[in-house]
């Protein structure tokens, strides 16, 4: 069990992150009002100054006199956005000693069984957490999205959570991100770099200093006005921009701008016209190695492979995905959403080697997910209701998502105390089965209003396959019933067995 | 204990604390006060504009003050957050995981779960909006049975109405007897309880006659507890201290206990497992992850720990027993986790090893040998093949 709130702190850091870099980022706004503001003022009083005509004075002053009020407001809109921020951050602060509450007021008290009962409704509150992140993390692949109606934003309204999830932030990133992905807007990117300049360098200098997204973005440009034949664009971005990428000593930029100006003397017909007969000429490949002219043909389509990939669409997606990644870097929000962690994390705990796939469901297919799982006959042939396997990894929900999760390790045998089999070789604990065997045979003391007609004459059916005299056929207190295969069997016919 | 959250929350307060915005507000506005004033001393024709020169220059000092305070608190609180929020989820998490950007099935798979989830919860104007934004398609069937499960627990939960939960329980009582649930019994007691404690002070006939009509059906499997609580009534109303009273409230009578019970017993009679999978996994997580963190610390100072088993994690991580769902049975003599391809096997003396173990104990299934556990002899026919059930 998880002892101290530090660990749930550390899972949600983005909470305590990404409200900084808002609160930064309006703080820069504000300083940039002020500067304005400032140098606006210091002309201003001069002309009055110098204004010896008291209405052009007074024209002065009021022009004056509104900018002030403006700026004003200003202020207050950005003070205000700054303190929703810090309440938030409060808030969060506050939310987090709840688990210092569990944590520390009990330690030792509770096993972690009475801690996750009692304090279920906080786990749940987690939970719903992370749902609403997932949902809107990946709201970006939604055939149909707004923001005003993603369904993690009215999730978390609904559940009182949208205090605790900066959803606003993470959805402006996937604006961005859309705007790359499907509407080539590079504007957009660029002006985001610019403004986001000392912010990426640092993550370049963190993670890669081989890549930065100011170099791919302009190179991006540079393909694209490649690619609309508008060259003289294009070489002037080159030696606008991606020049300056070139002393930076770093071999892989030179390497992408060769290529790039490779491209220049190339349309995509071409391109597409050398790379196209590849397919039909996988079976020559293998004699190719006695054949010189082949030899050479597949050295040009080795030249040509890596253009080829500088104008595929898929190109906008990677830059997508990079700034993406820069983005949430910037913000501190996880760059893939906790949820998957999260279940893997939990999946692989639970799964074990006995976990298996219910012979309920439907058949595994490339068929569209659907709901037909939830949707079975949950009754047996005799009409009584299948017990149910508990486990989340054998569930319809889970079991496909989790199939290449790795195993959990198990050292230790769980088997219950009693253990008891039937001459059908299943293994119950003696209290659990007697007791549900009675329940069951319990009906037949009742009176048959409670006892289906169809139950009733599927027992007596069994007891008769058991040679039982039909009429005396009451499943009495000698007789044990299975519950998962509805066998009767005689009390005597249970054996105590020893796993060691 | 826990360093990282107090200075978490220390930096909070102390950002928090740092009123220099207002100041800059408040010095914006008198500045602007100052204007109004300078342009009422022009149109009285007193034009000395040191005044506003001050003014201005007394801003511009305070406004610069000011913003150096609060640079400063954002640059102090992001410095101090870095250095204690240090911890990255997927360097604890080394193994396969769940990923839904290069698999739209998985994505698909997720969105399935959570959609599950969320009918659980009676979500049903969320999913509306799931549904229209991921292109799903929610069986009206499926909807309708959650429906009317969160109709029985909206009655219960906000106007205290056991009726709609008494009525589904008759109608499914063969059901939920067959899976072992004493919901239907347990609901009369409450609504019995509910009654007496509404007539107590008059005369319990309310309950009395409540208990006439709906308790003999459970005469064979509940008469302790009828009789228990039959027997309040005839004390309780003369005898206020006698405490027979506890028989009212004792046992898991508590509303949430009751609230869950109705949903578990209600999905699984939908043929569902009582509880959300995702939530349940999710629940796990947080259990499992400290195990992670552990393993991973270990590895890390130690450098290298062989681990041959692939698709296995390399270390224990203990369940409660509510989320060990299958029973285990490690063999004795192999120590390995029997599965249905190497299946437990119950020798003549009732102990039990793995099939594996078997073969190589009776040499290939041709000598006659002895259990490991005593003295006793036996041959492979000899051994039943079986199954734990748990129930």
């Amino acid at each position: 069990m998880i002892h101290s709130v530090d660990f749930h702190l550390q899972l949600k850091q983005s909470q305590f992150r990404t409200p900084i870099e808002v609160l930064r980022k309006n703080f820069k706004c504000i300083q940039k009002l002020v500067e304005t503001q400032k140098s606006y003022c210091i002309c201003q009083i001069k002309l009055i100054e110098n204004t010896r005509n008291k209405q052009e004075k007074l024209d002065l002053i009021d022009a004056t006199i509104r900018q002030q009020e403006m700026f004003s407001s200003d202020i207050e809109r950005m003070v205000k956005e700054h303190n929703k921020y810090i309440s938030k951050l409060k808030l969060r602060v506050h939310k987090l000693k709840q688990f210092q509450i569990i944590y520390d007021g009990h330690t030792g008290k509770f096993s972690s069984e009475e801690a996750l009962a009692k304090y279920a409704a906080v786990y749940r509150e987690e939970i719903n957490l992370l749902l609403i992140d997932f949902l809107l993390k990946s709201s970006y692949m939604d055939p149909i999205h707004s923001d005003k109606y993603n369904s993690g934003v009215i999730l978390a309204k609904k559940l009182g959570l949208d205090n605790l999830i900066d959803y606003d932030v993470i959805l402006q990133g996937l604006e961005i991100y859309n705007e790359i992905k499907f509407h080539k807007n590079l504007k957009i990117l660029i002006k985001w770099c610019t403004e986001n300049k000392k912010s990426l360098k640092a993550i370049q200098d963190e993670n890669d200093p081989k890549s930065s997204l100011k170099f791919e973005t302009y190179f991006q440009s540079f393909i694209e006005n490649v690619k609309l034949a508008e060259l003289s664009k294009a070489l002037e971005i080159a030696s606008e921009y991606l020049v300056n990428f070139l002393d930076m000593n770093v071999d892989e930029n030179l390497y992408k701008i060769a290529s790039g100006a490779a491209l220049l003397c190339w349309n995509r017909t071409y391109l597409d016209d050398t790379v196209r007969p590849t397919h039909n000429r996988e079976h020559e490949k293998s004699y190719s190695f006695y054949d010189q002219s082949m030899n050479m043909v597949n050295q040009i389509e080795g030249n040509i492979l890596p253009l080829k990939e500088l104008l595929e669409e898929s190109k906008w997606s990677k830059l997508a995905d990079f700034f993406l990644f820069n983005f949430n870097s910037i913000y501190g929000i996880s760059q893939k959403p906790d949820l998957l962690l999260l279940l893997s994390v939990g999946a692989t705990a639970l799964k074990t080697r006995s976990c298996v796939r219910p012979s309920t469901f439907s058949e595994v297919s490339t068929r569209d997910i659907n709901f037909d799982d939830y949707l079975i006959d949950t009754k047996n042939k005799d009409g009584r209701i299948a017990i149910h396997n508990e486990c989340p990894i054998c569930s319809p929900d889970l079991y496909e998502l989790t199939h290449d999760i790795p195993f959990s390790h198990q050292v230790k045998s769980n088997i219950y105390d009693d253990p008891v089999m039937l001459p059908n070789g299943n293994i119950y604990q003696y209290d659990k089965l007697i007791s549900k065997s009675s329940k069951i045979s319990g009906e037949n003391f009742d009176r048959s209003k409670l006892m289906p007609a169809q139950l009733f004459k599927e027992l007596k059916d069994s007891i008769g396959t058991l040679g039982k005299n039909e009429f005396t056929g009451l499943l009495d207190n000698y007789e044990s019933l299975d519950p998962l295969t509805g066998e009767v069997f005689k009390r005597e016919q249970i054996t105590k067995v020893f796993p060691t | 204990m826990s360093s990282a959250f107090k200075t978490v929350s220390e930096e909070v307060d102390k950002l928090a604390s740092n009123d220099s915005l207002e100041h800059i507000l408040a010095d914006s506005k008198s500045l602007l006060n100052n204007l109004r004033k300078l342009r009422n001393d022009v149109e009285n024709d007193q034009d000395d504009m040191t005044m506003i020169k001050t003014q201005f220059k007394k801003w511009n000092e305070n406004t610069l003050k000011n913003e150096k305070s609060i640079n400063k608190s954002i640059k102090s609180y992001s410095s101090k957050i870095d250095k204690v929020l240090n911890f990255n989820l997927s360097d604890v998490y080394t193994y396969q995981t769940v990923d839904v950007n290069s698999n739209p099935r998985a994505r698909k798979l997720v969105d399935r779960a959570i959609v599950m989830d969320l009918l659980r919860n009676g979500h049903f104007d969320v999913l509306e909006h799931i549904e229209r934004q991921r292109g799903i398609k929610i069986p009206q069937e499926l909807i309708d049975k959650f429906k009317q499960l969160n109709e029985i627990l909206i009655s219960f939960r906000e106007h205290d109405d056991l009726r709609p939960a008494i009525t589904w329980a008759a109608r499914h009582s063969n059901e939920l007897k067959s899976i072992g649930s004493d919901l239907e019994f347990n609901l009369h007691k409450l609504q019995f309880i509910k009654l007496y404690n509404q007539s107590k002070n008059n005369e319990p006939f309310e309950a009395y006659k409540y208990a006439r009509d709906n308790f003999p059906d459970f005469g064979t499997t509940h008469l302790d507890t009828i009789s228990k609580l039959l027997f309040t009534i005839m004390y309780s109303s003369s005898t206020p201290d006698c405490g027979f009273e506890n028989y009212l409230t004792d046992g898991d009578m508590s509303n949430e206990t009751f609230y869950n019970q109705i949903c578990q017993d209600y999905c699984s009679l939908i043929g569902l497992s009582s509880n959300s999978p995702l939530y349940n996994t999710l629940l796990t997580s947080y259990i499992a992850l400290p195990s992670f963190i552990k393993y991973h610390r270990i590895s890390k100072s130690s450098g290298n720990l062989n681990w041959t088993t692939t698709n296995e994690l390399p270390f224990e991580i203990n369940l409660p027993p509510s989320l060990q769902f299958h029973s285990i049975f490690i063999c004795p003599v192999s120590k390995e986790e029997t599965t249905s391809e190497n299946p437990p096997m119950v020798l003549p003396c009732h102990h039990i090893i793995s099939k594996d173990s078997l073969i190589k104990l009776s040499r290939n299934s041709v000598a006659n040998f002895k259990c490991p556990y005593c003295p006793r002899t036996s041959t492979i026919a000899q051994a039943v093949q079986a199954r734990f059930v748990n129930l």
